[in-house]
C-alpha cells in the first residue's frame, strides 16, 4: 500500500505546472549556451594567440616571404625581391647600392649544407648543391615604418642563398640572413 | 522548426510531424524514459508510443507547451511500463527515486483508499512554486526529469553529496508541507 502511495506521489509530479518545466528547460539552455559561449571564447583565445604569434612572426619577417621574380641570373632574382620590398606597406624607402655574387660566402654555404640533415630532408645531393647553390650579397639603404615592423633599417648588408631549378635554370631565394646580420 | 509549426503539421496530418518531433525532442524523450526505466529498449518503445500518442491526440489536443506535453506523455507511458515490469520483478528502474520520495510520506501515515492525484498535484504546484529558484530547479531535475544526483552535481559544479543533502532537506520540507495540507496524516 505504501509503495502505491509513493508511486502516486511521483505520478502527481507529472502534471506539475508548465511554467516550472519551462523554467528548467530555459535554465538548461542557458547552461548549454554558457558552455557553448565558454568554448567559443576558448577557441577565440587560442585563435587570438595564434594570430598574435603569427603577427609577431610577421613582424620579425619569419612568415614574410620575398616577392621575387625568379631569373637565370641570381642577382636579378635578388634585385626583384628587393624592389618588391618597396611594395610592402612597412617599407618607406629602399635604395639598392650593390648586388653581387659572393664566391667566399658561396663556398662556405655549400660546405655548411653538403651532407647536412637539411640537405637530406630536402633531397639535395652534394653534386646538386655544388652546381646549384649560390650566395648573393646585397647592400641597400632602407627605411621601415617602425609602427609596423621591427626590421632593422638604415644601411643594410644582407646575404641571400639561392637554389637553381635544374629544369628551368632559374634561381630562387631559398634563405637569407636577417637584414644587417653578417654571414660567417 | 518551432513548436507551433510542428503542431500545425499534426493538424494537417502531415506525417513529417513525427520526424520533426523526433529531431527536436527525441533526445529529451529518450532520456526521460530511460531515467525511469533504465533499459534502452523499453525507453525506445515508450518514445515510439509517445509519437503515436501525439499523432492520435493532436488534434483535437493543441498543446500550449509542446515539450512539457510530450514529457508528460513519456513519463506516463514509462511509468506504466515500469509498473508492468515491476510486477514481473524484471528490474529496479526508478526505485531509487521512489525510495527517496518515500521519505516524504510520514512513517505513521495512515492512507485509506486512493489519494486524489489532482489534490496532490495542486499541493505540489503550490509548494514547488514557493521554493527558491535553484531548489525548485534541482528538485524538478531529480523528481520530474529523473536525472541522477551525479549529473545534477556536474551541471551545478557541486559534489553529489551536496546535492543529496540539499535533496534531503527539500524532501523533509515537502513532507512537512504534505502533512500540513492534510494529505498525509
Amino acid at each position: 500500500m505504501r509503495e502505491k502511495v509513493v508511486i502516486t506521489l511521483y505520478d502527481s509530479f507529472t502534471n506539475i505546472d508548465d511554467r516550472f518545466l519551462q523554467e528548467v528547460a530555459f535554465q538548461s539552455s542557458r547552461i548549454k549556451k554558457g558552455f557553448f559561449k565558454k568554448r567559443v571564447l576558448l577557441i577565440a583565445a587560442i585563435m587570438g594567440a595564434i594570430l598574435l604569434c603569427g603577427f609577431a612572426a610577421y613582424q620579425a619577417g619569419i612568415f614574410d616571404p620575398w616577392i621575387q621574380k625568379t631569373s637565370t641570373s641570381p642577382t636579378e632574382t635578388v634585385q626583384s625581391a628587393l624592389e618588391n620590398q618597396m611594395k610592402k606597406d612597412y617599407t618607406l624607402e629602399l635604395r639598392i647600392k650593390e648586388i653581387v655574387v659572393d664566391q667566399d660566402a658561396t663556398e662556405r654555404v655549400k660546405q655548411q649544407y653538403k651532407g647536412s640533415e637539411l640537405a637530406e630532408e630536402n633531397g639535395w645531393s652534394d653534386s646538386y648543391l655544388e652546381d646549384n647553390l649560390i650566395a648573393v650579397r646585397a647592400e641597400y639603404y632602407v627605411v621601415y615604418d617602425h609602427q609596423k615592423t621591427f626590421l632593422k633599417d638604415g644601411d643594410v648588408e644582407q646575404y641571400f642563398f639561392l637554389l637553381r631549378d635544374e629544369k628551368t635554370q632559374k634561381w630562387m631565394i631559398w634563405n637569407n640572413t636577417a637584414s644587417g646580420d653578417p654571414f660567417y | 522548426m518551432n513548436d507551433m509549426e510542428i503542431i500545425e503539421m499534426y493538424f494537417r496530418r502531415d506525417e513529417d510531424a513525427i520526424r520533426q518531433t523526433e529531431i527536436k525532442y527525441g533526445l529529451f524523450c529518450r532520456s526521460l524514459a530511460y531515467n525511469i526505466l533504465q533499459i534502452h529498449e523499453d525507453a525506445e518503445e515508450c518514445v515510439n508510443d509517445t509519437y503515436l500518442k501525439a499523432w492520435n491526440s493532436i488534434p483535437p489536443n493543441e498543446p500550449v507547451y509542446f515539450r512539457g506535453w510530450l514529457g508528460r506523455v513519456v513519463r506516463n507511458l514509462s511509468l506504466d511500463l515500469w509498473r508492468k515490469n515491476h510486477r514481473k520483478k524484471r528490474y529496479a528502474g526508478i526505485e531509487e527515486i521512489f525510495e527517496e520520495l518515500d521519505e516524504c510520506i510520514p512513517s505513521s501515515s495512515h492512507v485509506e483508499g486512493e489519494i486524489e492525484k489532482g489534490m496532490l498535484t495542486e499541493a505540489l504546484n503550490k509548494w514547488v512554486g514557493g521554493l527558491p529558484q535553484m531548489d525548485r530547479i534541482i528538485f524538478l531535475r531529480r523528481y520530474w526529469f529523473g536525472e541522477s544526483l551525479k549529473s545534477i552535481a556536474k551541471i551545478y559544479r557541486l559534489t553529489p553529496a551536496d546535492v543529496a543533502n540539499r535533496m534531503y532537506r527539500l524532501r523533509q520540507k515537502l513532507k512537512a508541507e504534505l502533512k500540513r495540507e492534510g494529505l498525509f496524516l
